[in-house]
C-alpha cells in the first residue's frame, strides 16, 4: 500500500475511537483487542485471497471523516404496510421510524437502550472471540454500541415486514458504520428488508450485521443495495443459524459504485437451514463483490446458494462463495450455483466456488456458468417488432427473473421491481 | 411486393444461396420446397434479417424498399413475419407480456396507439381460440417446455396478431398432428387477402392441401431449379427430387 493511500488517515481514524475512555469495561476490552485486529492485518491487499479481485482504489482517494447527525426531509418508498425503521449515517431517526406501535415481543432500539442489551453484548461479543474479525469488520465494530438491534422474543411472529432504510445523507465527504444486530428468539419468524440509499456526496459505508436465528426460528432477510458511483458499501454479514431453524437471504446489489456483500453463515446445530439468493447487476465501473462462506458445523444442515450477475459496461462481478464442512457434519447437502451473464466486451466477472470437506457422507454441488446475451433469442423478439434495446432489456430482465421468483412475498417484490431497481 | 434478384448469400464464407431469382405478388401464395440443406431456411433468415449471413451479391426489394437496409424489428414493421422452423424457447420472458410488446411495437411503428389491455385479451383470446390453442400456454414462459406442436400454433398466434403483409412459414407444418395441422391452416387461411402474401416452405404436400398455392418452387443445392403451380408438388411427392436434380446436372453439361 502506498503512502497517499488515504484508507491509512481512515485507519487511524479508527483506532483513534479505541483510545476513548469508555464507562463500559467491556466495551474498553472489545475495542482494545480490536484495534490489535486492526494493527495486526492492516488494510487488505490483493495478495489476500478474500480481496484479490477487489480494487480499493476509490476508497484510497479520500479520508472519510465520521458523517454527522443529518436530518432528512422524507424517507423514499418503502415495502407496502411494513414498519419502518430510519437509519441516518447510523443514526436512528425516531421521527422517520413508526416503531411506536410494533407488536409485542419485537424491539428496535440502540443496543444501550435495549431491555436485553446485557444478553445481547455477550453473545455478540462471544461471536467475534471466536470469529476473528479483520481489517474493515474490526474498523467497524469499534461502534458496536451504536448498533441498532431489532429482536424478536420467543414465540413471537412478526406478521408485517420490517423495513429497515439504510440512508447514507452528508454535506460533504463521509463515512458511517451502521451496524445492525437481528435477533430471533426460539419459534420467533420475521422478514426484515434492508435497502442503502445515498445521497449524491462521496460516501464509505463500513457496515457489520450480525445475526442470531435461534432455535426452530425463521427468518427472510432481503438486503438491497442500488448505488451510484461515489457510494462504496462494504458490508458483512456474520449469521449463526440455530437447530432447526431457517435463515432465507436475498442479496440484491446493483449500481456503478463498489458494493461488497459478505455473508458468514454459520450452521451451527442439526438440522439449520440457510439459502442466499443473489443477484448482482453492475453498470459503468461498479464493483459487485460476492464473498459467501458456509460453514455446516453440525449434522444434517443444509444450504442453498443460488446467484446470478448481470455486468455491463466496464463493471467487475465477484463470486467468491465456499462451502465448508466440519468434521462430524454428517449427511448434510449443499448447493452452490452462481450464473452470469456478460453484456458488455469490457465487464469481467470472477467466479469461484469452493467446496472443503472433512466429512463424508454429504451432498454437494457447485456449478457457474458464464454467458452472454443469446443472439437467437434476440434475433427472435426483434423479428416479431420489438427494438434492440427493449428487446434486449427483456432477455436481462428474464435472466434475473428466476432470483425474483425466490421472493414470495409479492409486496416486497413488488416495491423492489418497481420502486426500488430502477 | 416482394423481388429478390440475384441473390446470393454466404455464412463463414461458405456459399450457400447461389443466385436466387422470386417476385411474390400481393395475395399471392408460393410454396418452396427443396431437400434437406438446400437452403430453404437460409433464404428465410436472410428475408427477416438474422445477423451472419452475408449478401455476397443480389438484390431484396420488399415493399418499394432496400430490405437489406432494415433492422429485423423494422422489416416486422414493414409488414414482414416470420413463422421460425425452431423457434426460441425465452425462459423467463412470459408469452403474454413478449406479445403484447409485439403488437405495441408494430402499431407504434404505424403511429397506431397501443392497445389496451381489455382489447388485447380479447384478440388474444379470439385468435387462439382459432388455431385451437390451449389457452394456459399464453401465462407460461415464451416456448420453454412447449411441445412441437405447441410451439408452432404459437408462431401461427403470432402471424394472426400482427397481421402481416408478407409472411414467411418455414416449416411450420412439420411435426404436426392432423389436428394440428388444421388448425395451423385455418389461422393462415383466415389472414388470406388480396393484399396478403404467404411464402411457405414445407416438404409435404398435405399442408398444400390445405392453403392451396399459387405457385411452387424447388430449391436445391442454393438454387431454383424448378418452378411451377400446384401440380407439381404431386409430382415431387410421386417421383421425389431425383429426377429435378438429374435434370439440372445434365443441363450444366
Ligand atoms: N451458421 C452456419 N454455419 C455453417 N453452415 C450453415 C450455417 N447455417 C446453415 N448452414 C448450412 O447451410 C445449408 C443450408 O441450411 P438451411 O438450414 O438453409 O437448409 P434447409 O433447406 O432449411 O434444410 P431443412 O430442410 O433441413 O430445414 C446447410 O448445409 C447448413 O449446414
Ligand atoms: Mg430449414
Amino acid at each position: 500500500m502506498s503512502a497517499n493511500n488515504l484508507l491509512e488517515h481512515y485507519k487511524a481514524q479508527r483506532l483513534a475511537l479505541a483510545q476513548k475512555p469508555t464507562n463500559a469495561d467491556w466495551l474498553t476490552s472489545f475495542t482494545e483487542n480490536l484495534a490489535q485486529r486492526v494493527e495486526a492485518y492492516g488494510l487488505p491487499t490483493r495478495q489476500n485471497e478474500a480481496w484479490k479481485y477487489t480494487r480499493l482504489d476509490a476508497l484510497a482517494k479520500h479520508e472519510w471523516p465520521a458523517a454527522r447527525k443529518q436530518a432528512i426531509a422524507a424517507l423514499p418508498s418503502s415495502v407496502a404496510e411494513s414498519h419502518k425503521v430510519a437509519l441516518v449515517n447510523g443514526m436512528l431517526d425516531e421521527a422517520h421510524s413508526t416503531i411506536a406501535d410494533l407488536p409485542t415481543g419485537v424491539t428496535i432500539c440502540p443496543l444501550t437502550q435495549h431491555p436485553q442489551c446485557e444478553t445481547i453484548k455477550e453473545k455478540v461479543i462471544t461471536h467475534y472471540t471466536h470469529n476473528q474479525p479483520k481489517f474493515f469488520k474490526a474498523c467497524s465494530l469499534f461502534e458496536i454500541e451504536h448498533s441498532l438491534v431489532i429482536s424478536v422474543d420467543a414465540n413471537t411472529v412478526c406478521e408485517r415486514p420490517l423495513h429497515l432504510h439504510n440512508l447514507l445523507h452528508a454535506d460533504e465527504t463521509a463515512s458511517s458504520h451502521p451496524n445492525v444486530i437481528i435477533l430471533l428468539g426460539e419459534n420467533a419468524a420475521a422478514t426484515v428488508v434492508e435497502s442503502f440509499h445515498a445521497n449524491e456526496q462521496q460516501h464509505f459505508t463500513n457496515q457489520v450485521v450480525t445475526i442470531a436465528v435461534e432455535k426452530n426460528a425463521d427468518l427472510t432477510y432481503i438486503k438491497c443495495a442500488n448505488i451510484a458511483s461515489q457510494t462504496h458499501c462494504v458490508t458483512s454479514h456474520e449469521v449463526m443459524v440455530a437447530r432447526d431453524a431457517r435463515f432465507n437471504a436475498h442479496s440484491l446489489t446493483q449500481g456503478a459504485g463498489l458494493v461488497r456483500f459478505e455473508w458468514n453463515v454459520a450452521l451451527n446445530e442439526p438440522n439449520a437451514f440457510a439459502s442466499i439468493n443473489g443477484l448482482f447487476r453492475g453498470l459503468g465501473k461498479g464493483q459487485l463483490d460476492n464473498p459467501i462462506l458456509i460453514k455446516h458445523k453440525a449434522a444434517n444442515t443444509q444450504s442453498v446458494v443460488n446467484y446470478r450477475g448481470i455486468l455491463d459496461d466496464s463493471s467487475i462481478g465477484v463470486f467468491n462463495g465456499k462451502v465448508k464442512v466440519y468434521p462430524d457434519a454428517q449427511n448434510i447437502c449443499a448447493q452452490m450455483q452462481n450464473n452470469n451473464l456478460l453484456l458488455s466486451e469490457r465487464a469481467e466477472i470472477d467466479t469461484k466456488p469452493v467446496l472443503e470437506i472433512y466429512a463424508d457422507d454429504v451432498k454437494c454441488s457447485h456449478g457457474t456458468t458464464v454467458g452472454e446475451l443469446d443472439e437467437d433469442a434476440l434475433f427472435f423478439l426483434m423479428s416479431r417488432g420489438i427494438d434492440y434495446d427493449t428487446a434486449r432489456a427483456m432477455l436481462v430482465d428474464a435472466f434475473a427473473h428466476s432470483i425474483y421468483d425466490t421472493l414470495f412475498d409479492s409486496t416486497i417484490r413488488q416495491w423492489l421491481e418497481n420502486d426500488y431497481a430502477n | 411486393m416482394l423481388t429478390i434478384k440475384d441473390l446470393h448469400v454466404s455464412v463463414d464464407n461458405k456459399a450457400i444461396l447461389k443466385g436466387i431469382n422470386l417476385t411474390i405478388k400481393a395475395g399471392e401464395v408460393h410454396a418452396i420446397m427443396g431437400p434437406n440443406g438446400s437452403g430453404k431456411s437460409t433464404l428465410s433468415k436472410v428475408l427477416a434479417g438474422r445477423d451472419g449471413y452475408t449478401i455476397t451479391r443480389g438484390t431484396i426489394e420488399f415493399m418499394g424498399q432496400d430490405l437489406t437496409e432494415l433492422e429485423p424489428c423494422d422489416r416486422a414493421h414493414a409488414g414482414l413475419f416470420l413463422a421460425f422452423q425452431y423457434p426460441v424457447e425465452i425462459p423467463g420472458v412470459s408469452n403474454v407480456q413478449f406479445l403484447k410488446a409485439a403488437v405495441n411495437a408494430v402499431r407504434k411503428a404505424k403511429g397506431e396507439e397501443e392497445i389496451s389491455s381489455v382489447d388485447f385479451l380479447k384478440l388474444v383470446r379470439e385468435k387462439m381460440a382459432l388455431v385451437d390453442m390451449d389457452q394456459d400456454l399464453i401465462y407460461r414462459s415464451l416456448n420453454d417446455g412447449f411441445s412441437g406442436g405447441e410451439k408452432k400454433r404459437n408462431e401461427t398466434l403470432q402471424m394472426l396478431m400482427l397481421e402481416p403483409t408478407l409472411a414467411i412459414l418455414d416449416e411450420t407444418d412439420s411435426g404436426l398432428d392432423i389436428d394440428a395441422l388444421q388448425s395451423v391452416a385455418k389461422g393462415v387461411n383466415s389472414l388470406r387477402s388480396q393484399d396478403r402474401s404467404f411464402l411457405m416452405i414445407t416438404h409435404y404436400q398435405r399442408l398444400l392441401n390445405h392453403i392451396e398455392p399459387d405457385f411452387i418452387h424447388v430449391l436445391a443445392r442454393g438454387e431454383i431449379i424448378k418452378s411451377g403451380d400446384k401440380s407439381l408438388a404431386q409430382e415431387l411427392e410421386a417421383k421425389g427430387y431425383g429426377w429435378l436434380l438429374q435434370e439440372q446436372a445434365d443441363e450444366c453439361e
